[in-house]
């Protein structure tokens, strides 16, 4: 449940300035990314350097301290953790606390990397046997993080009925709302066929199914709500927002009760505990205009649409068929294409998305009188902003 | 420590036998499948690890298992991530809930990766990957 603390700090905290940067920059470092993706994002909230006075940031090419180093930027506040999807939210969530604390007064979340660099953390990732959080077991030839959706989606479709072919309607989706998207990497119109034609990786994945992997980088800047109504733009508010839930029951890339790895075998329906990101926010489910999630790989995008409860377990490839996850659909999901089809900057570029929706900004796709984004993931994770 | 080993001559990665797992490794090499049962609650503990998440007891006793199981998942890798799975691909990796409760994560020898389905009865054999290192995996029951 929500408590009075948690709904003390709602609205307090909000999205003053955002960047991302999707591309192919051969001749850049990361850390030139970061810089530029935030100069781009103080530009973007009409704030200087010297403003910043908190810096957050997940393991990527350059730490923060050489990423301060570089912009002469001094800090009261700095916290790094390891380069995950699941730890963007509780980082964005972490900045709002300190904010609304007075630990800080603007943090800014800095990111940038080279997708083929070495030396970078996660490049270790998959070869962690036993360490690792997607079941990697080298010997077997289990690598690389697509195992995890892949072992999902498999128990997905034998509990539930449907196939591989229906993580088509996914894809194809995103990459409509992607071809409306001028930053976008992927703006290619995708037909069922061409979905059907791409190769399998780790059946019942195939190529679609899997995440743009591009040179990137993105900022996301926040300030108190106060602060941030004389900025130059329209503050997109943290309204609430709960944490990543994990245990043996909540195996990476998979919803509860899959059986994926240890995990029990039943149906996963939230309970009212495992939703009090919209008591924080005081608002219900029905209130949410738009979802954006980290979806690194498409089951996910099934899997959040269950773990918040917008269908019943079983159900969302035909809520997807039948409501429309597009922009014009009765609930749009990663309207920038994602990180299936606009491209992926640790996934810090969704929230990009939140603020640009939010801000009224999304040109011609954006998401008619957006006023409550919910960001969320198979975990639990989630933030509510409003505008 | 190291995080991976690779065999120079086949470029296959090899199994990491952490300290704590060698009771589990020697019995391989003895082709017995052995796991921590918990000496309190009695469940056997998976992965291998230093306490029982079912109970928090931290005593076990390494106990024989039966080595028969059920496919529970599986997924056929067709990308060949390193160069040794390039002439493999594509291979079945499989999620077998043995009889004692846990789920290993094997290959599945014995059958083609077309036949592979859930609820697949396997029992646990035996893969001799150097003369220091045997692997479990799993295959048909009764088959070879
Ligand atoms: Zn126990």
């Amino acid at each position: 449940m929500a408590t009075e603390a948690a709904k003390a700090i709602r609205d307090k905290a909000a999205i003053c300035g955002v960047s991302a940067l999707l591309g192919d920059y051969p001749d850049r470092t990361a850390l030139s990314l970061a810089v530029e993706a935030f100069q781009l994002a103080l530009d973007d909230a009409g704030m200087s350097h010297k403003d910043i006075d908190g810096i957050m940031c997940l393991s990527y090419g350059a730490d923060y301290d050489r990423f301060l180093e570089a912009t002469g930027v001094e800090t009261r506040y700095a916290f790094q953790g390891w380069t995950h999807g699941r730890f963007i939210s509780p980082t964005v969530q972490q900045a709002a606390m300190t904010i609304a604390a007075g630990l800080a007064d603007a943090i800014a979340i800095v990111h940038g990397k080279k997708h083929k660099a070495y030396g970078q953390p996660v490049d270790h990732e998959m070869w962690r046997q036993g360490l690792g959080p997607h079941g990697e077991s080298p010997a077997y030839g289990a690598f690389g993080p697509a195992l995890a959706p892949a072992l999902a989606a498999q128990r997905y479709f034998h509990v539930y009925g449907g196939s591989a072919d229906d993580l088509g309607y996914v894809c194809t989706a995103l990459r409509e709302s992607a071809t409306l998207n001028p930053i976008a990497l992927r703006k290619t119109p995708m037909s069922m066929d061409d979905y059907l034609n791409s190769r399998w990786i780790i059946q019942p994945l195939r190529l679609f199914d899997c995440c743009q992997n591009n040179d990137a980088a993105a900022c996301i800047i926040l300030t108190s709500a106060e602060r941030a109504r004389d900025l130059k733009k329209k503050p997109v508010y943290v309204s609430g927002f709960q944490g990543v839930h994990a245990g043996r029951q909540r195996h990476n890339f998979t919803l509860p009760g899959l059986g994926v790895a240890q995990q029990d075998d039943f149906s996963f329906r939230p309970a009212k505990e495992d939703l009090y990101v919209y008591e924080m926010a005081d608002i219900e489910r029905k209130d949410v205009d738009m979802i954006m999630t980290y979806d690194a790989f498409s089951p996910v995008v099934l899997f959040v649409l269950e773990r918040f409860g917008f269908c019943g377990p079983g159900e969302a490839i035909d809520f997807i068929k039948s409501e429309g996850i597009g922009v014009k659909g009765r609930m749009p999901v990663n309207t920038s294409g994602g990180l299936l089809s606009e491209g992926h900057a640790a996934g810090w570029n969704l929230f990009a998305e939140c603020a640009r929706q939010l801000r009224g900004e999304a040109g011609e796709r954006q998401v008619k009188d957006c006023e409550v984004v919910q960001y969320g993931s198979f975990l639990g994770e989630s933030i509510i902003f409003r505008n | 420590m190291n995080t991976s080993i690779i065999d120079e001559t086949t470029g296959r990665y090899l199994p990491i036998q952490y300290p704590e797992e060698m009771p589990f490794w020697k019995a391989a090499q003895q082709r017995r499948l052995v796991l921590q049962r918990c000496d309190d609650c009695r469940k056997v503990l998976y992965p291998i690890g230093p306490t029982c998440p079912h109970c928090g007891s931290n005593k076990f006793t390494w106990s024989e298992m039966s080595g028969r199981g059920v496919v529970h998942n599986f997924v056929v890798y067709h990308k060949p991530w390193v160069p040794y799975y390039r002439d493999r691909v594509p291979y079945a990796l499989v999620q077998v809930q043995i009889e004692e409760g846990p789920r290993l994560t094997t290959n599945l020898h014995g059958v083609s990766v077309s036949d592979v389905r859930i609820g697949m009865e396997v029992e646990a054999t035996w893969e001799e990957l150097t003369p220091g290192v045997t692997l479990l995996q799993f295959k048909p029951r009764g088959g070879k």
